[in-house]
């Protein structure tokens, strides 16, 4: 069991590098059964959750996730669907935009 | 001597008059002088980008009126030279908090990312527990606008200067929000991974329409959707919102859902600077209506 709260001294889950920690940590742990723990975890941003699940999903960990608050659980969600989005790479033409140009 | 003066009117003539501001002080050598009109009303829009100027370029700076309003609430919040995040508390009225800054050794090597994760907490509950009317209503939506665009600043500005500033007019009701580094630039951020992206008018586009983000590797090749998100949750109408981004000499701003993109012309400014203005709304905002 991993206490997230106690692992970073945080109530909000904010930064990629946290996932990456995060994920570090669950490789070196050799428990095939292993939960993260959220309790007290008030809230997770979307490029921790996406960070962490995109990890999570293309090594094909099994990791189960407790004690999400809605909040957490809905940015998990979120990250789910943002992970099966199409990369972006930037567009051949220019300035095909709608909003008017104001010059300064 | 030249003057700036700080105002609040529509948000459209706010933007001309931080340019207008800018451009006062970017005309002006190291180590000049500027005074502020004692008789205009700041605003973190003004505030934060000529803090980061003066700052940058050395400048001395004096008040018309030493005993003004004006005087004092700068003194309050700590301008110019702003306040590490570790050390900001509320000013003494209850509705001011001070301008936080991350620079020199906190914003390099390993420190860089505990400064900039500390001052996303310490300013979140700074902003919470200072302007208590927000709590309820916007926790979660601070909460998001304050972890995506530090953790960009972060990671994509390599500034050496970040800042924040928020405050709250309880008579309004409104909320403002102002970030700031002395880095690159989206145009510089991206062009490491798209050198095709050469002007900051295709940067700032190209980040607004398309989403296009620096993050390229296998794993993190997803769009780059904090800015994108954070204009839509400020896009509901109830916030009755401003938003203004602008990053060398093009940005992006709107007054609810009327946005222009804004050509800065010969003026550009260091770096990236975010604005958010909104009003209170009567109900709790519920972010996952908005983000994407």
């Amino acid at each position: 069991m991993i206490l997230l709260k106690e692992k970073f001294e945080t109530t909000h889950l904010s930064t990629r590098s946290m996932a990456r920690d995060l994920y570090n940590e669950l490789l070196q742990n050799e428990n095939q059964d292993i939960s993260i723990d959220f309790s007290g975890i008030e809230f997770a941003s979307r490029s921790f959750m996406v960070q962490l699940y995109s990890m999570l999903a293309k090594h094909r960990s099994q990791v189960r996730f407790v004690n999400m608050n809605e909040n957490v659980d809905q940015m998990y969600q979120l990250a789910i669907k943002a992970y099966n989005r199409p990369a972006v790479m930037p567009s051949q033409s220019k300035n095909n935009s709608s909003p008017e140009l104001l010059s300064l | 001597m030249p003057v700036i003066r700080l105002s609040n009117n529509s948000h459209w003539e706010n933007l001309n008059q931080l340019i207008s501001i800018l451009k006062t002080l970017h005309q002006l050598r190291d180590g000049d002088r500027v005074d502020i009109d004692s008789n205009g009303f700041a605003t973190p829009f003004h505030v934060v980008p000529s803090a980061c100027v003066i700052n940058r370029k050395k400048l001395t700076f004096g008040i018309s009126d030493d005993k003004s309003d004006m005087s004092q609430y700068l003194k309050i919040i700590q301008f110019p030279d702003c306040i590490s995040a570790k050390d900001a508390k509320p000013g003494v009225s209850g509705n001011y908090l001070p301008i936080a800054r991350i620079t020199g050794e906190e914003s390099v090597g390993a420190q860089r990312e505990k400064s900039y994760k500390n001052i996303e907490d310490q300013y979140r509950e700074l902003i919470l527990n200072c302007f208590g009317n927000l709590k309820d209503k916007l926790s979660n939506a601070i909460a998001f606008f304050l972890s995506e665009l530090i953790e960009n600043a972060k990671d994509h500005s390599d500034a050496e200067n970040f800042y924040i500033f928020a405050q709250y007019w309880p008579a309004l009701k409104e909320f403002e929000l102002c970030l700031m580094d002395d880095g690159i630039g989206l145009q510089g951020s991206l062009s490491k991974v798209h050198p095709q992206i050469t002007t900051d008018e295709r940067a700032v586009r190209e980040i607004i329409q398309r989403q296009l983000s620096a993050r390229i590797s296998d794993i993190e090749s997803l769009p780059g959707t904090g800015l994108a998100n954070t204009i839509r949750i400020v896009s509901n109408k109830e916030l009755q919102s401003t938003f203004t981004l602008l990053s060398g000499n093009f940005g992006y701003s709107c007054s609810n859902d009327y946005c222009k993109w804004v050509d800065l012309g010969t003026l550009a400014i260091k770096g990236t600077l975010i604005n958010i203005r909104i009003k209170e709304p009567r109900e709790r905002v519920n972010i996952f209506n908005y983000i994407q």
